[in-house]
């Protein structure tokens, strides 16, 4: 098989795949589009190295995250570093009854690299590490981002009046 | 149900619910063959300098590799990425950590005409710490760069004087920035040649401390391009924050480059990153 079959076979195989986590992570049907497409032009350019990986598409995703996340990136300035926020993900919060239709609006709202953590932590399952790993940056940035996240949503939440039935 | 099981539940729905459209697997073969042509004349163009260079004595001085010199032009298939790798590492990877001296890329975004505009930037010295653009701090003083093309500025202290759309010529983006809320000017805009192209350079002092700890009450030079002290409560001569700018012209298109540091910042400090910003050179595709 050719390198450039083996790539079209992957892509046809995985292609609904990669959209629906493209999609969650610019919270756009077209920007999906177009990073997805993007970030598979890269790998076509690396596939025969790509596809000897022992997983090619946890690879292809990782690109992806990055891509999106990297594209966003403006230069804002953090001189000073706060102390560590608290490990959102460890907080067990009870939420009420949430109206996941309001829940999606809410992930869509974040800042990307907010969002992008939380789509990697939730979605993808990945662990902190990791996420700091796909994401190129220290674990503690990605404790901070996902605790801003939870806190956002949680903010939002209450002000939509699921908070009442909150812990905070 | 907790809020990361609902998480979890609606980012499922909603990923299953969203139609997929069809792919253009035609399109990304062929755009991946345009990147391997792009990128294997620079290999090409690579190999050439190195020749040049053995014949003048200094090969060593490229740190091209064996591989750096392949120009085979099939390249689908080779396992490494030389002339990619010859770029300099990303700035972005560093992301606040420290940041070790050496030579960097920083994505400063693209033309009009969608062509992307980076710059290599070289650091020196242990302070460097990386927070998206690289800040060089000595205690609780800093002095830090930004390369970046603005859509919008001057939305100052906690956002209240709120965001004006990025004027498109030179001088009137210049001007934006010499009036930034809360700004007294230190050095009027004035036209010069920096970073190897034409620019505006102007000075200013603001008063970048706002109260608060959120990233959202920072002061803000330009769109997610901020000064924030989180809530480290500054003394008096830290409030204060010079503020050089550049509007350079790079292709036709306006990319603002500052550089910024405390008032009470050391000159050693400030001479650190004035070197790393005099090394900046734009790179585009």
């Amino acid at each position: 098989m050719t390198t450039e079959q083996d790539f079209v076979d992957f892509v046809a195989a995985r292609w609904q795949s990669l959209y629906r986590l493209a999609y969650l992570l610019t919270a756009s049907p077209t920007a999906a589009e177009d990073m997805l497409q993007t970030t598979l032009e890269k790998a076509y350019v690396s596939w025969a190295r790509i596809s000897r990986m022992e997983h090619p598409e946890a690879y292809v995703r990782r690109m992806l995250a990055n891509a999106v996340v990297s594209s966003s990136r403006r230069a804002w300035l953090r001189e000073v570093l706060s102390d560590p926020m608290p490990e959102a993900a460890g907080e067990s919060v009870e939420v009420g009854v949430v109206d996941r239709s309001l829940l999606w609006p809410l992930v869509c709202a974040l800042p990307v690299r907010q969002r992008a953590v939380i789509v990697l932590r939730y979605y993808e399952d990945l662990t902190e590490v990791q996420i700091a790993e796909v994401l190129g940056c220290a674990p503690g940035t990605v404790k901070s981002q996902a605790s801003a996240a939870m806190k956002a949503l949680r903010r939002a939440l209450a002000a939509s009046g699921v908070g009442e039935a909150m812990e905070s | 149900m907790n809020l990361e099981d609902e998480l979890r539940a609606v980012l499922s729905q909603e990923a299953e619910m969203r139609a997929t459209p069809t792919p253009d697997i035609e399109g990304m073969v062929s755009g991946g063959e345009d990147r391997l042509r792009r990128r294997n004349g620079t290999r090409i163009g690579l190999a050439a300098a190195a020749v040049l260079l053995i014949g003048g004595g200094i090969y060593g001085a490229t740190q091209l590799g064996d591989d750096q010199v392949d120009s085979s032009p099939d390249v689908v298939g080779q396992p490494s990425e030389p002339a990619e790798a010859a770029a300099p590492p990303s700035w972005t990877d560093f992301d606040q950590g420290s940041a070790d001296p050496g030579t960097y890329r920083i994505h400063v975004g693209t033309t009009d005409a969608g062509e992307v505009i980076e710059a290599d930037l070289t650091i020196d010295g242990s302070n460097w710490q990386a927070s998206n653009h690289p800040v060089a701090r000595v205690d609780e003083d800093f002095a830090g760069i930004g390369v970046y093309r603005p859509g919008a500025v001057a939305g100052g202290c906690r956002m209240q004087a709120g965001h004006k759309p990025a004027a498109a010529g030179q001088q009137q983006l210049a001007a934006q920035l010499a009036a930034m809320p809360g700004s007294t000017v230190v050095e009027r805009p004035t036209p010069t040649e920096a970073f190897g192209h034409s620019a505006i350079h102007g000075a200013v002092k603001v008063d970048a401390f706002c109260d608060g700890t959120t990233e959202g009450n920072a002061y803000l030079v330009a769109e997610d391009r901020g000064i924030s002290y989180f809530d480290s409560p500054p003394g008096r001569a830290l409030r204060t924050v010079r503020v050089d700018f550049w509007v350079v012209d790079v292709d036709g298109t306006n990319v603002v480059v500052d550089m910024f540091h405390t008032g009470s910042a050391p000159e050693d400090l400030i001479a650190q990153a004035d070197r790393a910003r005099e090394s900046i050179t734009f790179v585009t595709e």
